[in-house]
């Protein structure tokens, strides 16, 4: 803590406390230089941090040029109480630490000699990206805009969707080392107060070293840590956030992500893609199907296998039976263990791919399908079927459009393998039973995690498993948001027309 | 009967932990490990009279049959 | 947490009435009643409908609590703790009973090696995970799948429609048997009056009042999936064979051939009736449990359900030496054992209402 001494603040003392309190930090620039009416300055900053064009035009060289008559008093006046540096975001800041505080955070410190306050001035500039299409969420018919890392052009990128002074954004630092800004988003006339609260409790509680991502966060507020569902949805393209906050629910911007997360969210959320807004409702619903039956297909599939082949055999056709028979004939292990050997490699291909470089990615993406597929089945450790069980299970678990969740059910899969090599379909129905209770428990900031089908929302099912057409959803949805649902008045083009007397000529 | 007795003892330990952490009263505690214990007890014994020519089930069995001669007609 | 809606108690109710009933009962029902099994399953249900009125009757009188709660200050400490005492007990072994029938059925049908401990720990675990989240939870499990449940069962009888024996309708009307009627109206009053379990649940109920409204839809529900599965079977197999088959809702579900990509559906038109008897057991292994909680003046049922389910599961295998055994219960005290504990309740409400009589200001009113 700076403590001066006497009443004189001393521009060398401070600019000593600060050297001290940034040892050896080699990218702290102190800038000494005398203003014009003789008064010595000093201008503290990060290299790369701020625009070093905007402090010469619009601090050295209007300092300099001020009236060299003006008294210290009248210079440290015009300049911390009338603000007439030509720079728009300006803080006066009181202590030292404050100050030390805003220089780590991109802002440029003026120190006047024999002046307590301090000047902070807002100059920001450093490499950021430019907003790219979503590379995880790609869509044919809808925006391609993504978020970056910088916190402000993705706040940005809200208010030009949402233009509306009810659109609330509340800055927290969370992180005692990083104080890694977070800022949320929520519409006030939609968003649910006690929902606002629970959110503000969660995050203010939060005691961390350091935040560097979206999912720090996620796992830290989330209602039930130790599920493997995810709680909390993610995503990188502002047309959802937006969507999501015109429900009623709650954006959380990190700096330094451009992973947003929302919430509440409900599994049925999960499995939503944009796509399914911009696309027309008969085969938006139609491909919402399929996305279920893939998603029981992730999960299920080989564990079906594995219990029809060894328990259940009679159920499948005679010559189905006598192929697959033939298949496994000169395979020496049991069906869950082929199962096992074929998924682990399967998982093992897939982290794999995630970080080969992208000069041999390709051909090591032909050796391992050659080896795990045909290799494999000719040396008899595998059978066809299986390689096909395994390649249709792994082109499913990618259908379902939130990552976290196709991890998830990627995850329970192998429980499911063994409940069906020792109980067959029983096995099966067992594991579903407990899943869906653990699911039935979990909530999303207190929204049920299976609604709106349990427990039944009947207006709410127009946008889960099917997506009724625009004109249809004329509320939002009831499990979260204020009362007062509805968001739109349907088709009144074709009341006015009613109204008119119908069509001219 | 060694796998009862450690699958109602597990259930007994994974209760009182979850009464200890919930700061249940005393008398809770006491209720839920002496039902432990007395189901160990009955447990216990419905197992060892498993081969029996009477089981406890087939006792029980005898207790009803009389009422449902009763209501039914006929038999 | 949540509260139980009408919407919910009648989707649990619906499919816990139907679960065993098409599963185990259709051959005792059909053995007794023969083609007057429909009077049976009618006259059956308004019964278990009543028994249950009156259970309802005595809850509305104390909304906000449970029998185990209130039952002492109706027929006194001394009648009302053995008397509960007696019920739980009686529940766990309906619970108990009802597990080896389900489990013997997996067993027998489609796990011929594996060993009855082996499927009772399992699905033990399953039940008592959902007894240990409480009837709330439960409930709500029943709603999600309501539908593909019922439209399961539904579907039996539809595929095998052109393999039934249609002469044999003309019987449905004119054989008639008194005897085997009023066997069969008992049995089918055991299983429709475990309704009145509602008394253990009630506070977790809201909109009371239409409670009876939500039962008797569920037993509408109920008693036509019954008979859409026995009549069928009937005229398939012919009552006899029906009578003397251990599961002929199985073999029917055996005589399906839905051309020739699938045969055998068995198992997989069994995967939602076996999440009934899964209810089931939940349902009645929750109702000992809330009322040994209330009983014993607790408010919280989570500690005492692992260890009851346990139970449960334990004397399901050990109880009953073999099928046979299981198969002779059922026949002589299966009845019996299911309804005297919902006949309680009637009992508690006569002597309620007896002492309203003598002492109207002590009667608590509505």
């Amino acid at each position: 803590m700076f403590k001066n001494r006497g009443s004189s603040f001393q521009l060398g003392e401070r600019l000593k406390w600060l050297k001290n309190h940034f040892s050896h930090t080699s990218d702290v620039i102190y800038h000494d230089f005398v203003a014009g009416p003789g008064v010595a300055c000093a201008l503290v900053h990060l290299k790369g941090m701020v625009d070093l064009a905007a402090i010469e035009q619009s601090v050295l060289k209007v300092i300099s040029s001020m009236d060299p008559s003006m008294s210290q008093r009248e210079f440290a006046e015009r300049l911390l109480d009338h603000k007439e540096l030509p720079i728009q975001q300006q803080s006066v800041k009181e202590t030292m630490e404050d100050a030390a505080k805003g220089v780590l955070d991109g802002q440029a410190l003026l120190l006047i000699d024999r002046e307590r306050r301090l000047l902070a001035l807002t100059v920001a500039s450093f490499e950021k990206r430019s907003i790219q299409e979503a590379p995880n969420e790609s869509v044919i018919r809808g925006p391609r805009e993504a978020f970056i890392e910088d916190l402000d052009t993705n706040i940005t990128l809200m208010r030009r969707r949402l233009k509306s002074e009810l659109l609330k954004t509340e800055l927290y630092h969370i992180g005692e080392r990083t104080e890694t800004a977070v800022a949320l988003l929520y519409l006030e006339d939609v968003c649910s107060p006690q929902l606002l609260d629970e959110m503000k409790r969660r995050l203010k509680n939060i005691d961390v070293d350091g935040v560097l991502g979206s999912s720090y966060l996620e796992e830290m507020i989330d209602d039930n840590p130790y599920s493997p569902f995810p709680q909390m949805q993610y995503t990188e393209r502002p047309d959802v956030v937006a969507a999501s906050l015109l429900e009623g629910r709650i954006a959380v911007f990190v700096n330094g992500t451009p992973i947003v997360i929302l919430a509440p969210v409900t599994m049925f959320m999960l499995i939503q893609s944009a796509e399914d807004y911009y696309q027309r409702y008969t085969s938006s619903s139609w491909l919402r199907i399929i996305r279920y039956f893939f998603l029981f297909a992730s999960l299920l599939m080989p564990s079906i296998y594995i219990a029809v082949t060894t328990f259940h055999a009679d159920m499948i056709p005679e010559r189905l039976l006598m192929t697959i028979a033939a298949s496994r004939e000169v395979v020496p292990f049991p069906a869950l263990v082929e199962a096992f050997i074929m998924e682990l490699s399967f998982e093992a291909l897939r982290e794999a791919t995630l970080r080969i470089p992208k000069a041999i990615g390709q051909s090591v993406s032909i050796i391992g399908a050659l080896i795990i597929g045909t290799a494999a089945v000719d040396a008899g450790i595998v059978s066809a079927a299986m390689v096909i069980i395994v390649s249709l299970t792994g082109i499913s678990s990618y259908i379902i459009p939130h990552f976290d969740l196709s991890l998830a059910f990627r995850l329970l899969r192998f429980p499911f393998m063994i409940l069906a090599g020792i109980f067959g379909l029983f096995g099966i129905v067992c594991g579903m039973i407990l899943i869906y209770l653990h699911l039935l428990e979990l909530r999303s900031f207190g929204v049920p995690y299976l609604a709106p089908f349990a427990p039944v929302h009947l207006k709410d099912i127009k946008d889960s498993v099917v997506r009724a057409p625009w004109w249809a959803m004329i509320t939002r949805p009831s499990f979260f948001g204020l009362p007062g649902r509805r968001r739109m008045a349907s088709r009144k083009w074709m009341q006015a027309r009613g109204k008119d007397g119908g069509n001219q000529g | 009967m060694i796998g009862i007795a450690a699958i109602f003892l597990l259930i007994g330990y994974m209760e009182w932990a979850y009464l200890r952490r919930e700061r249940k009263s005393k008398r809770t505690v006491r209720i839920v490990i002496g039902l432990d214990v007395m189901l160990i007890i009955c447990s216990e014994a419905v197992y060892f009279t498993r081969n029996a020519d009477v089981t406890a089930g087939m006792i029980l069995n005898a207790l009803f049959t009389p009422i449902q001669r009763l209501l039914f007609v006929g038999t | 947490m949540g509260r139980i809606t009408q919407l919910q108690v009648y989707m649990l109710f619906s499919q816990f009435l139907y679960s065993t009933a098409i599963g185990f009962f259709v051959s005792h029902l059909v053995r007794q009643a023969r083609f007057m099994v429909w009077v049976s399953v009618l006259l059956g249900a308004a019964i278990g409908l009543l028994i249950t009125y009156f259970a309802y009757r005595l809850s509305i009188r104390r909304p906000d609590q449970t029998l185990g709660q209130y039952g002492s200050q109706i027929v006194g400490r001394w009648v009302h703790y053995p008397l509960m005492a007696a019920v739980i007990a009686v529940n766990l072994y309906a619970a108990a009973f009802i597990t080896r029938q389900v489990i013997d059925f997996i067993v027998i049908n489609f796990l011929p090696d594996t060993p009855h401990w082996a499927v009772a720990l399992l699905f033990g675990f399953c039940v008592a995970r959902g007894v240990r989240s409480g009837p709330v939870t439960v409930f709500r499990s029943a709603q999600g799948l309501f539908l593909l449940s019922v439209a399961a069962t539904l579907t039996f009888p539809l595929f095998i429609s052109n393999q039934i024996d249609t002469d044999m309708a003309i019987a449905f009307i004119t054989w008639f048997e008194p005897a085997g009627i009023w066997n069969g109206t008992v049995i089918v009053a055991a299983i429709f009056s475990e309704m009145a379990f509602i008394i253990y649940f009630f506070p977790y109920i809201t909109k009371r009042k239409s409670m009876m409204k939500s039962l008797s839809w569920a037993t509408v529900t109920a008693a036509l999936v019954v008979l859409m599965n026995a009549i069928p079977t009937i005229m398939l197999f012919g009552p006899e064979l029906t009578a003397n088959l251990t599961y002929p809702t199985l073999e029917v579900i055996r005589f399906i051939r839905a051309g020739t990509f699938l045969e055998n559906l068995d198992p997989l038109l069994i995967i939602f009736w076996l999440f009934t008897t899964f209810l089931k057991i939940a349902i009645f292994t929750l109702t000992a449990s809330i009322a040994l909680t209330h009983t014993m003046k607790m408010d919280n049922s989570k500690s005492f359900s692992s260890m009851l389910t346990a139970a449960v599961f334990v004397f399901s295998i050990y109880l009953f030496p073999t099928a046979a055994h299981v198969e002779r219960i059922a026949v002589e005290s299966e009845a019996t054992f299911l309804l005297l504990p919902n006949i309680v309740p009637v009992m508690y409400l006569t002597v309620d209402w007896l002492r309203s009589l003598a002492k109207p200001s002590a009667h608590k009113a509505q």
